[in-house]
């Protein structure tokens, strides 16, 4: 038999670069011991800049994988300020050894993420989300004696184990179908011509095999009923681990997504069997993620886990862009996930400080910060602000795309409008929780014994970009496009 | 031009907050140019207007085309400028940052007012929100974080509401400024969930107006809040609520019914609530900040009555539109002026207990004048800025009405067959008229209690007032006057 490559190697460049560079730093590790660590996660975080640089001006701008190859390097690079605490949870005191690895890591789990932006079948997809997936596993509880961490890391090795058993599963369902793995149109339509109707079988055994596939990618966004794992895991997880898996592993999610989803295109249409089961199935997740996400987070005081359960909510609204699915999804979802990711890594990058400085992830570690360090709160505000969808951030735009395309599926499908009200109420909530934030900072007395904070250069660049970047994002879109 | 309107104040709040520039004069420079800025672009004859507004060819799409955008930056500007002046800060940090709030709603508002996308509309409006909440968290009086956070979450969830409301209609509209809105409305174009639109449009705009039974975050919010951040926004940010109602109703025209149409009846029993309910609660109130707080909410119940009419009538009724938006310049006025005097009694007596106070007339002749003069316009006294708007809506909402069989249907309808055949709107008239007694009852026995009678322990404490004092306040009791005398219909 003879097996013909769909792929050229060429496509997979910048992710081999990255394999390349994190066996490099690997190496390194062992033979150049004296070498001080931040090198490590400095030269990591320019090799994914400049992955994300060539990704971006490349003949088919990859903008999903930019954003998650941004996101990996911003995360190493949130471990440079952050190697006082590295050090002490992994080898103890301020010993370095053996530290290496949490700053290499992350690069392989980007070069999968690069990768699956080129899957066009689900043997390249699932081979490339196990990359991920299993650099995560080490990543999540590499802070040996942090009982958090090693939790963090068991919950997510169990409960990522049993995802992946539901996307193989579900693969081999795939398969056996319709014969094949490739993902597309054509396959769809050979599968589900003509309706349950005329081969019960085929298309039966290939909507269980679509569901379990819906499933896996479920699981990495962390959409209801596969979010579990979300908020311990985000909490246990070393800070930089948690931003990484925040962002540029939803990020991978989405782009799973986007796959499985898009060759649905055609029967997405009011009229269709398949198109209605699609989309109420959509909509239900969306709803039941919005809410579980929401509600979640009103209730919490620790901020990783709080931005752990806005990490739900937000992928609930992402999830509403994929009623109208259409040729400008991918370009929607890309745009949501860039306002947060700028915000959500801002406020990693403001939370890995405050931990350093004050010892603490509860939200009261940041009181008083408005008196001590007002331009730092005001760009923390900024953050929490654009997370919350305050007009003028970019969030605010994002949430309103959401809304749109809430309101047009609505006009398509008059049997989800209770979905608008949904988004409407937990919009709300959100101002609710992400304003707990700026409340501390702003109303609060601090705690006695914080003194105001020093701002590392790193955490200074980044977060002053990051909020610029979110005001300037939020507002030209009105001057220009709308305006 | 019309972009320096929102520029001046940022350039000024920038000033303040990375230069430390002084807060309350930069402040007043900067509200001092947005006066003679925004009183030559509301005057300019129209063919200068077209030139200063499109030169500057920015993508913003600021106007003044709109029916009420004139007035409302009119009232933006007179308001800022008296609350920076009159601002009495206890510390130069509380200062720039009193000044930097206040600049900074001032500029949501005048954007908002000046908006033509919808987008910027609204959003402009939630700028102005910010520093609200964060002023009354910081700097306000009695459970100050508490009432913050209640604000908070009430406005927010109002925003989401009319965030949806706004968006739902503009979808469905395909049309996102008011102007190209005007536009589909002429090709015949509505929008298919009425209903729907109109409830959102409804809950959000009132809420934020404070609309009964959405009202509860209001008194206590301006109670708490520092003088010049009440004044804006019980003044002037609140209006934005009506002003978009408003201007969404002119611009449906004669399908306005259809859009606002199944809420009317519903709208007049809640305007009621906010007339007789509100009021009701306002004369029990022992404090002047609460009082002040809840009478401004029960005077929005005069505006929304406009509404009513307007809608009743079809777009028919120009005398509804001229009231409410001469009420609304009157209203924001006179409340601003009220909220500035009650900080300078607080400076005087340290207190804001009505029983407490006592004879102060006659230890501070002027603020007892000026306090008798903003209350008596907030009654409604004849040649005074109030009484004009009043009159008119109450004359509004009979405009065109004959003598026939009532609309109303069940017992009610029997009801106003006796009186003649009085429609919904017109016996919502007849309740609300009632709102001027009450206002009359707490309004004079406040001026009794803290001005006349005996000098109260509190009142001995009386210093005196600054210039500045005094300037910031006559400045508006000028406009109350002038407008009570010749009203700015020119800019209708």
């Amino acid at each position: 038999m003879n097996i013909v490559s769909t792929y050229t190697w060429c496509q997979f460049a910048p992710a081999f670069a990255l394999v390349g560079l994190a066996a490099l730093l690997i190496l390194a590790d062992a033979l150049l011991p004296k070498l001080p660590k931040r090198a490590f996660a400095f030269i990591g975080a320019m090799g994914c800049f400049v992955a994300s640089y060539f990704l971006y001006t490349a003949s088919q701008p990859d903008f999903l994988g930019c954003i998650a190859a941004v996101a990996t390097g911003l995360s190493i690079l949130l471990a440079f300020d952050y190697t006082k605490i590295c050090c002490e949870s992994i080898a103890g005191g301020s010993n370095e050894e053996g530290t290496g690895e949490f700053y290499a890591l992350p690069l392989v789990a980007c070069a999968g993420i690069l990768s699956l932006t080129q899957a066009r079948d689900l043997v390249m997809l699932f081979v490339s989300l196990e990359v991920i997936t299993l650099s995560s596993y080490v990543l999540a509880g590499y802070f040996r004696r942090n009982q958090g961490s090693i939790e963090a890391g068991i919950k997510y090795l169990v409960l990522g184990a049993m995802s992946t058993g539901i996307l193989v599963y579900g693969t081999a369902w795939y398969f056996g179908m319709v014969g094949t793995f490739t993902l597309g149109h054509e396959v769809v339509f050979s599968a589900i011509k003509g309706g349950v109707a005329s081969s019960p079988t085929l298309a039966v055994g290939f909507l269980v095999a679509t569901a379990m596939l819906f499933a896996g990618a479920f699981f990495k966004i962390g959409a209801a009923p596969m979010h579990v794992w979300i908020p311990d895991v985000y909490q246990g997880a070393p800070t930089p681990t948690t931003a990484f898996l925040a962002v540029a592993s939803k990020t991978a999610g989405f782009i799973v997504l986007c796959a499985l989803v898009l060759p649905f295109a055609p029967f997405c249409v009011p009229g269709s069997l398949i198109g209605k089961l699609f989309i109420w199935c959509f909509a239900l997740v969306a709803a039941a993620t919005l809410i579980i996400g929401n509600m979640g987070a009103i209730r919490q005081t620790n901020i990783k886990r709080l931005l752990g359960y806005s990490s739900i909510a937000q992928a609930g609204f992402i999830m509403v862009f994929f009623l109208n699915v259409n040729g400008i999804l991918e370009n929607l979802v890309g745009q949501y996930l860039l306002a947060y990711a700028l915000s959500t890594l801002a406020a990693f990058y403001a939370v890995a400080m405050v931990r350093t400085q004050r010892g603490s992830e509860e939200i009261a570690a940041f009181r008083g910060l408005g008196k001590s360090n007002p331009r730092t709160a005001f760009l923390i505000t900024v953050c929490f602000a654009s997370l919350a969808g305050v007009p003028l951030t970019m969030g605010f735009m994002v949430k309103m795309y959401s809304f749109v395309a809430a309101i047009t599926a609505m006009g398509k499908w008059a049997g989800i409008c209770w979905l608008l009200p949904i988004m409407v109420l937990t919009a709300a909530m959100g101002f609710y929780y992400y304003f707990k934030v700026i409340r501390a900072m702003y109303w609060e007395q601090a705690q006695p014994g914080h003194k105001a904070l020093q701002v590392p250069v790193c955490t200074g660049i980044v977060l002053t970009l990051c909020a610029l970047a979110l005001i300037y994002l939020g507002t030209m879109p009105l001057l220009v496009s709308l305006g | 031009m019309l972009i320096w309107l929102i520029l001046v104040p940022v350039i000024a709040a920038a000033c303040i907050g990375l230069l430390k520039a002084p807060g309350r004069l930069t402040a007043m420079l900067s509200a001092a140019i947005s006066l003679i800025l925004g009183v030559l672009a509301v005057l300019a004859p129209e063919c200068c207007r077209e030139c200063l507004s499109s030169t500057c060819g920015t993508p913003l799409q600021l106007t003044l085309a709109l029916p009420l955008s004139k007035i409302m930056v009119l009232l933006s500007i007179l308001v800022t400028f008296a609350a920076v002046a009159g601002m009495k800060a206890p510390n130069a940090d509380a200062e720039r940052s009193w000044a930097i709030s206040a600049l900074l709603i001032s500029t949501g508002a005048i954007g908002a007012f000046m908006s033509d996308n919808i987008i910027a509309f609204y959003g402009f409006h939630e700028l102005a929100l910010i520093p609200t909440f964060i002023m009354i968290g910081c700097y306000g009086r009695g459970d100050r974080r508490h009432i913050a956070w209640t604000a908070t979450i009430y406005l927010g969830l109002a925003s989401m509401v009319l965030l949806a409301g706004l968006l739902l209609l503009c979808a469905e509209m395909h049309a996102w400024s008011f102007t190209t809105m005007a536009a589909s409305v002429q090709a015949g174009i509505m929008p298919a969930s009425t209903c729907t639109i109109a409830a959102l449009l409804i809950v959000g705009f009132g809420a934020l107006v404070s609309l009964f039974p959405f009202h509860t975050w209001a008194a206590p919010a301006y109670a708490s809040a520092p003088a010049p951040i009440a004044m804006l926004h019980a003044g002037v940010l609140k209006k934005f609520g009506l002003y978009g109602l408003f201007t969404l109703a002119y611009i449906f025209g004669d399908k306005c019914q259809a859009l606002f149409g199944c809420w009317n009846n519903w709208l007049l029993i809640m305007l009621l609530g906010n007339v007789l309910w509100v009021g009701y609660v306002t004369i029990s109130q022992t404090r002047l900040d609460l009082m002040l707080g809840n009478s401004s909410v029960m005077h929005m119940g005069y505006i929304f009555l406009a509404f009513a009419a307007y809608i009743a009538s079809n777009g028919n009724n120009e005398l509804a539109i001229q009231g409410a938006a001469l009420l609304m310049l009157a209203h924001g006025l006179t409340i601003a002026l009220l909220f500035l005097l009650t900080g300078q009694v607080e400076a005087q007596t340290r207190t804001l207990e009505l029983d407490s106070m006592g004879g102060l007339g006659s230890k501070l002749p002027a603020l007892g004048f000026l306090f008798g003069l903003a209350g008596m316009a907030s009654i409604g006294l004849p040649l005074l800025a109030n009484f004009v708007g009043e009159f008119t809506v109450f004359v509004s909402c009979f405009a065109g009405w004959q003598p026939a069989a009532s609309t109303c249907d069940c017992w009610l309808g029997s009801v106003a067959n006796f009186f003649g055949g009085l429609g919904p709107v017109q016996l919502a008239t007849i309740g609300a008229l009632w709102g001027l007694v009450i206002s009359a009852i707490y309004m004079l026995r406040a001026f009794r209690n803290i001005f006349e009678g005996p000098v109260g322990t509190a009142s001995e404490r009386a210093t005196g007032l600054t210039k500045l004092d005094i300037v910031a306040a006559c400045f508006l009791a000028v406009f109350i006057v002038l407008f009570g005398i010749c009203p700015p219909t020119c800019l209708l």
